[in-house]
């Protein structure tokens, strides 16, 4: 009898246990500085932005997604996972649906009162701001971190400063081409001081001739594009602004890039604060430095 | 309704007087049942629709209280995303729509809506303001954006009303004048902010998509602070219903008949303020809403206030619990801005039903 009571203590005990791994939680403070209560082993995640998709799926983690936004295109698999909708309108009703037990944000992307209406349904939301290179990094250890992997996030974090290096040292020395990144040509819309695409211009070996207006994504008046006279373009390719559309117009005829069609391009990969950013970095240096 | 004993009742019998007033109480009645109807219809299809497919089966079994008909991811998107929201479109609906009465009877003029004294520029630059300035800050379980357009539109109106006052009287051309003159000069201010900051940025987007009117989910506290405004407002109207009747009329008559204009102008503006102002809380500026829904009401039963004040709210929350229901579901799971929606099914509405009309159509 005696025996008996002790297995059955132990049976308890175990159980206790183990419920309570199941159900743990901590609380963790995100990138925006808000206290967040996650749980300890997260199985369901939702990515509200294609950046945190890549993340996990660079984590290992890719086969706990429950659900991911709208033009989700890398990895290529992820592209299969259901979508809540759009990155600014998402629908809550997918969101409840899908049963997630974490969801991951960006901030400056997903917006705050988003982020409040997911809370108040019960669902937990750690919001990410990565900013610039040194922000994906410390993104991908924060969401390795909160989703339990950060051994791996480490490592991650480890190879990509790697390949950073290396563009930098094979880029050293080397004459930096002007260039002038053109997001859109009418109205003429270009990236300043801050914006992401113009540090990967500056790390690849590149000098972008708007890094000095103040915000991120802004217009510029064509008369300082001419008096700046770029030595090449940046555009973004499979974008509607090509180097045939800007050659139909007088005024960018007028610029010597367009003239002999001094053109270097760059594909959707850099808008991404995760490790494809890294991929669009050492395409960048490649043209700029074959 | 003391005009009919005073101007007709010496011309037409009292007998006929009654008789007419019960077949016109009847006829109210009648619109009133068949308007709720409507709504009731209305919330019943957008319960049932959405971005998640939930089998109108299981709601009604759960209905008819058999609670595991529904999973408890179903019975949360009901509960708490589906529902809230539906009353929330309803409540929006029906304030706007009121204050569409009550701003086209102040001014005798079809093309009043509820964004008349500017308000719509008030709550864009407030909805600026908290968007790239304030984005973490909630007040009230409003976030900041709502907030600061509730204020923006208020101080708006108070503005707006000061500038068309001249010696103690309030005269409509000038008013009207003044609020759009105000409305604009806001509206491009609210663009400046846009253009100094980040065109393509987060927030620009999020401000386009707000001035667009967007429906978020809101919770059962804020929904109720905003039902207290439409209720407030609701009671208010009426004591302004046989008001409105007789400013139809011409304002010198309503005059000799012992109506005291300027405080009648005023309660009438605040009322319809407080109506719009509570529309912008929960859902930014939404148009054509307070435009239309006035109209078609009126082009359906006539012109007299308590009727079309009444059925205007009915309806207007129909109105925008579709409008809302197609907005969340079109492009699913993505949400459209409604303002786009009630845009687009509201003005054919409107010219089928001008068109229609044989008689002439006038406030």
């Amino acid at each position: 009898m005696k025996s008996f009571l002790r297995m059955m203590t132990r049976v308890l005990m175990a159980a206790l246990l183990l419920s309570s791994c199941a159900f743990a939680s901590r609380v963790v403070r995100d990138e925006v500085g808000r206290d967040v209560t996650v749980p300890d082993h997260p199985h369901r995640l939702i990515c509200l932005a294609p950046s945190v998709t890549d993340t996990v799926y660079r984590l290992g983690r890719g086969g706990d997604i429950a659900g991911v936004t709208d033009y989700t295109k890398y990895p290529a698999e992820a592209a299969e996972k259901p979508s809540v909708g759009g990155i600014i309108n998402p629908s809550l009703e997918k969101i409840v649906s899908l049963q997630a037990d974490l969801v991951l944000a960006v901030a400056d992307l997903n917006s705050l009162e988003l982020v409040h209406s997911i809370e108040r349904l019960g669902l937990p939301v750690f919001v990410v701001h990565p900013l610039g290179l040194e922000g994906i990094y410390r993104s991908i250890e924060d969401i390795g971190g909160v989703i339990g992997e950060p051994a791996k996030a480490r490592e991650l974090v480890g190879l990509l400063r790697q390949r950073e290096q290396a563009v930098r040292q094979r880029v050293a020395g080397k004459d930096a081409p002007t260039v002038f990144y053109v997001l859109w040509h009418d109205p003429i819309m270009t990236a300043g001081h801050g914006a992401f695409i113009t540090e990967l211009i500056e790390i690849a070996g590149g000098r972008s001739i708007s890094s000095d207006l103040a915000a991120e994504w802004t217009r510029i008046s064509f008369e300082v594009v001419l008096a700046r006279q770029p030595r090449y373009l940046l555009l973004v390719r499979g974008s509607e602004t090509t180097l045939e559309a800007l050659r139909q117009q007088a005024n960018w005829r007028k610029l010597d890039a367009v003239r002999n069609a001094r053109v270097f391009y760059v594909d959707d990969r850099m808008i991404f604060s995760s490790p494809v950013a890294l991929d669009a970095l050492e395409e960048l240096a490649r043209e700029f430095h074959p | 309704m003391g005009m009919n004993v005073t101007t007709a009742g010496e011309l037409i019998p009292e007998r006929v007087m009654r008789e007419q007033r019960d077949s016109s109480l009847r006829r109210t009645l009648l619109f009133a049942s068949g308007a709720m109807v409507l709504l009731l219809a209305s919330v019943l299809v957008s319960a049932v629709l959405g971005a998640v497919h939930i089998s109108p089966r299981a709601i009604l079994a759960a209905l008819g209280g058999n609670h595991a008909a529904l999973s408890t991811a179903e019975q949360m998107i009901l509960l708490q995303v589906r529902l809230p929201r539906i009353v929330t479109a309803g409540i929006i609906g029906a304030a706007l729509s009121l204050a569409g009465v009550l701003f086209q009877g102040l001014f005798r003029n079809p093309m009043a809506d509820p964004y008349v004294l500017g308000t719509s520029g008030g709550a864009a630059v407030g909805a600026a303001f908290g968007i790239f300035l304030f984005p973490a800050t909630t007040l009230l379980g409003f976030s900041a954006a709502a907030s600061f357009a509730f204020l923006g539109s208020i101080v708006t109106i108070i503005l707006v009303y000061s500038l068309a006052r001249t010696g103690g009287k309030t005269p409509m051309v000038p008013l009207l004048l003044a609020g759009m003159a105000v409305s604009i000069i806001l509206g491009e201010a609210s663009s400046v902010l846009v253009y100094l900051g980040d065109e393509v940025s987060f927030n620009a987007r999020n401000l386009a998509l707000w001035l667009h009117g967007t429906i978020t989910a809101i919770s059962w506290p804020q929904i109720l602070l905003a039902s207290g405004m439409l209720l407030a407002g609701g009671i208010l109207c009426i004591p302004l219903r046989p008001v409105l009747d007789l400013f139809a009329l011409g304002e010198e008559y309503a005059q000799q008949l012992g109506i005291r204009i300027e405080l009648a102008r005023a309660a009438l503006i605040i009322v319809a303020s407080l109506f719009t102002a509570a529309a912008v809380l929960l859902g930014g500026v939404i148009s054509f809403v307070g435009l239309l829904v006035p109209h078609i009401i009126r082009l359906m039963v006539g012109p007299e206030h308590g009727r079309l004040l009444l059925l205007s709210a009915i309806c207007g929350a129909s109105y925008l619990i579709l409008a809302d229901t197609v907005a969340r579901t079109v492009h699913a799971p993505s949400e459209f801005p409604v303002g786009i929606i009630t845009a687009f099914i509201g003005a054919p509405v409107l010219i089928y039903l001008l068109r229609r009309s044989k008689r002439e159509y006038a406030l």
